[in-house]
């Protein structure tokens, strides 16, 4: 079993599992050739299905995947190996690979980052009469290659005990919309849970309950974030959203007429039929919602009172790159 | 929306304003809301021994439209004296809702979490426009205030591109408990208006010793002229007093105050001058009764004084006077540049011409602390 890559978008690499961080400790990983698969899925909350083409994180030239299968399944630490990333993000070059230290399975990060020294000796020290004696010949700053070692120890998963795992089937979605700036949208779902919580706990004492946002939209470009307590009612509605139109190849025109989505879409806008909602957690969403850092384009498909699915669609890389969140609506 | 008429509805194309003076007063999470012809008069109180109000002038919004209701039962308790059968809605909401709900749009202020954290004001930087609040930049928002009939929920609309935010705000009927803690207008013997952030500073000053009391000392003709100290706390107590310098042409500007800050008490260098007025001051009056003496030296709760401390930062002026009970007041006048766009009518004061700044006022009164409880120092237990 062999797994050797360098790293090519770091950045991406990095927010991408900084996101995938915040929504569970451990992480799935499943490398394939040509296919990365990262999946996160917590006792409660959302579940993530994250798909990327190996170029999206990996050149692809070293990428190097030796296994009886064809394919390795890691559970992986997702916050100690955001942590090991921090220090590859400004690095010259990045190796990743899978190794092995006594009995425990580790994924090494060789990083070769490069700094400026201030002073004219390679440690930066600007002791003079040692800078004279030993670097009669330099001067003026230089260039210092450090070499970072990273290592996150795994588990190897073997196929049998993934075999089980398999992506949440739903219906098709009621209405399905491209979110806005989830910047914006965070720090107002953050604001709402925030004032929910406070009037919560000034009246009774049932703060244990987390508060549930109602999130809805229609087929005619509108979302609604709302939320309400006794003493408040509040809501915000973005308008001239795009109701992204399905690929027409893969689903025939019957089957496209009696989509959900398109007996939705017959309502009028101003007709409360044609809102899908579901009920969430305030805080799990709020997690959701930082896979903003990778502004993406987020497309949202309602089932109404059951399931919301967030398309992610990572920029740059076409829609090979996807992470699929699923997130269950509470009810009433 | 309804058959009657709006009682209320008001636009403003800046909800910072609004935040911001509201924001001073955001020591308590409900506040005891009014409608007026002239604006909107919020107050907060704690334990009958402070209470804040912040007047929203309607100079601050765009358009004010007020249609007092008609009633049978006769509420016109009030100074400004609307008694012919119509009233003005009183109701309470929650401030700490409301705040949170202004901070929404407009406001660049990510890290500003708590609302109701008064004390830990840093910046006493008068919040005028500056490259991140320029009237530019928020010219496509607009906060609209509406409170369409008796009882209804009080709505805040924010409009910003693409998202309109809505906030409903149950109102309760105010329990009648909201009376006003009384400044006897006719027996003020003490009246000193200076730039607030002398104040602010001197509080701060005296913040960080922790003390439990706020000692304040006034006298015309006799050393210190004026002065704050803090007594009671776990360290040392310490004093600021207001100098008074030579030359007090130059006020204001930048040789202003030399706060002298002495630990215990000891003695100081200073300027002398005959005419008894600190240099940082615009107004020093002191007319204590002759029962009196010639000083005046009253005991407030320190805690309560420095949650005032927002509106010390924010205001350009403050007037700070006590009565002959020792009830202290302290009027905070807030300048906002409306850059000639914001007002209706007559509010605006003119000044110079070219920009005229819309003047508002947020006011604190603060209960003394009578003597046997000042002297037993060790309690806090007075609300």
């Amino acid at each position: 079993m062999r797994f050797r890559t360098q790293l090519c978008n770091v950045t991406t690499f990095s927010k991408l599992i900084g996101s995938l961080s915040s929504l569970g400790k451990v992480c799935w990983m499943r490398l394939e050739d040509g296919i990365i698969r990262f999946t996160i899925i917590p006792d409660q909350g959302t579940q993530v299905w994250a798909q990327l083409p190996v170029d999206a994180i990996f050149e692809e030239s070293t990428y190097i995947l030796e296994a009886n299968s064809g394919v390795i399944n890691l559970e992986v630490p997702v916050g100690a190996l955001h942590r090991a990333l921090r220090s590859a993000v400004a690095a010259t070059s990045t190796q990743l690979r899978l190794t092995k230290k006594g009995n425990v399975p580790l994924l090494a990060l060789t990083i070769h980052a490069s700094s400026w020294t201030t002073g004219s000796n390679a440690l930066g020290i600007a002791d003079a009469d040692q800078a004279a004696t030993d670097h009669a010949t330099v001067s003026g700053p230089r260039e210092r290659e450090t070499v970072i070692a990273q290592e996150v120890p795994v588990k190897v998963l073997h196929e049998l005990s993934v075999e089980g795992l398999h992506e949440p089937r739903c219906r098709d979605p009621d209405v399905h919309i491209i979110l806005p700036s989830l910047f914006q949208l965070k720090s107002i779902s953050e604001r709402f849970t925030k004032l929910a919580t406070d009037s919560k706990g000034a009246g009774t004492a049932l703060s244990s309950v987390a508060p549930k946002l109602e999130l809805s939209a229609n087929m005619h470009g509108s979302l609604k974030l709302a939320i309400a307590t006794d003493s408040l009612r509040i809501s915000s509605v973005w308008t001239d959203l795009v109701n992204p139109a399905l690929d027409p190849a893969q689903l025939s025109q019957t089957e496209l007429e009696q989509l959900p989505s398109e007996r939705m879409r017959a309502f009028r806008d101003d007709d409360e039929a044609g809102w899908a909602k579901v009920r969430i957690d305030g805080k799990d969403w709020g997690r959701v919602l930082s896979v903003g850092r990778l502004s993406p384009k987020v497309v949202a498909c309602f089932i109404h009172e059951t399931a919301l699915v967030l398309y992610v669609y990572l920029p740059g890389n076409g829609d090979d790159s996807c992470l699929t969140y699923y997130i269950n609506s509470y009810a009433a | 929306m309804a058959d009657a008429p709006l009682i209320f509805s008001a636009v403003s194309s800046n909800a910072h304003h609004l935040y911001t003076l509201l924001q001073c007063i955001g020591f308590a999470p409900k506040a005891t809301v009014q409608i007026t012809p002239d604006g909107i008069r919020f107050s907060v109180e704690e334990g009958r021994v402070i209470q804040g109000l912040a007047f929203l002038d309607k100079a601050l919004f765009t358009s004010y439209t007020f249609n007092p209701p008609t009633a049978p039962n006769n509420r016109s308790h009030e100074e400004d004296g609307y008694s012919d059968s119509t009233y003005l809605p009183c109701f309470v909401v929650s401030l700490s809702a409301l705040l949170e709900t202004l901070k929404i749009f407009g406001i660049n202020d990510p890290s500003a979490a708590g609302v109701n954290k008064a004390a830990s004001v840093q910046s006493s930087v008068p919040p005028s426009s500056n490259a991140f609040t320029t009237p530019a930049l928020l010219g496509d928002r607009s906060c609209t205030l509406r409170y369409p009939q008796d009882g209804s929920p009080l709505s805040i609309t924010l409009m910003e591109t693409g998202v309109k935010t809505t906030c409903e705000l149950t109102t309760y009927e105010s329990d009648g408990g909201d009376i006003d803690i009384p400044l006897q207008r006719d027996a003020i013997i003490m009246k000193v208006i200076m730039r607030s952030s002398w104040l602010h500073n001197a509080v701060m000053e005296l913040g960080a010793t922790n003390p439990n009391i706020l000692k304040l000392s006034a006298c015309a003709d006799k050393e210190p002229f004026f002065a704050l100290s803090g007594t009671g706390g776990p360290f040392s107590e310490s004093s600021v007093e207001f100098s008074i310098e030579q030359q007090s042409q130059d006020k204001g500007e930048s040789s202003q105050s030399r706060k002298v800050l002495t630990e215990d008490g000891t003695s100081r260098t200073r300027a002398k001058r005959a005419k008894g007025t600190p240099t940082v001051t615009e107004t020093f009056l002191v007319t204590p009764p002759p029962s009196m003496g010639s000083r005046v030296i009253q005991n407030y709760r320190f805690s309560l004084v420095q949650k005032a401390a927002r509106a010390m930062a924010v205001a350009n002026k403050v007037s700070i006077r006590g009565d002959k009970q020792g009830v202290l007041s302290l009027q905070f006048m807030i300048e906002f540049d409306t850059n000639g766009s914001g007002g209706v009518n007559s509010n605006v004061r003119p000044s110079g011409g070219i920009s005229r700044p819309t003047v508002t006022f947020v006011d604190f009164r603060f209960v003394p602390l009578l003597d046997d409880e000042a002297a037993d120092e060790g309690t806090v237990d007075l609300y």
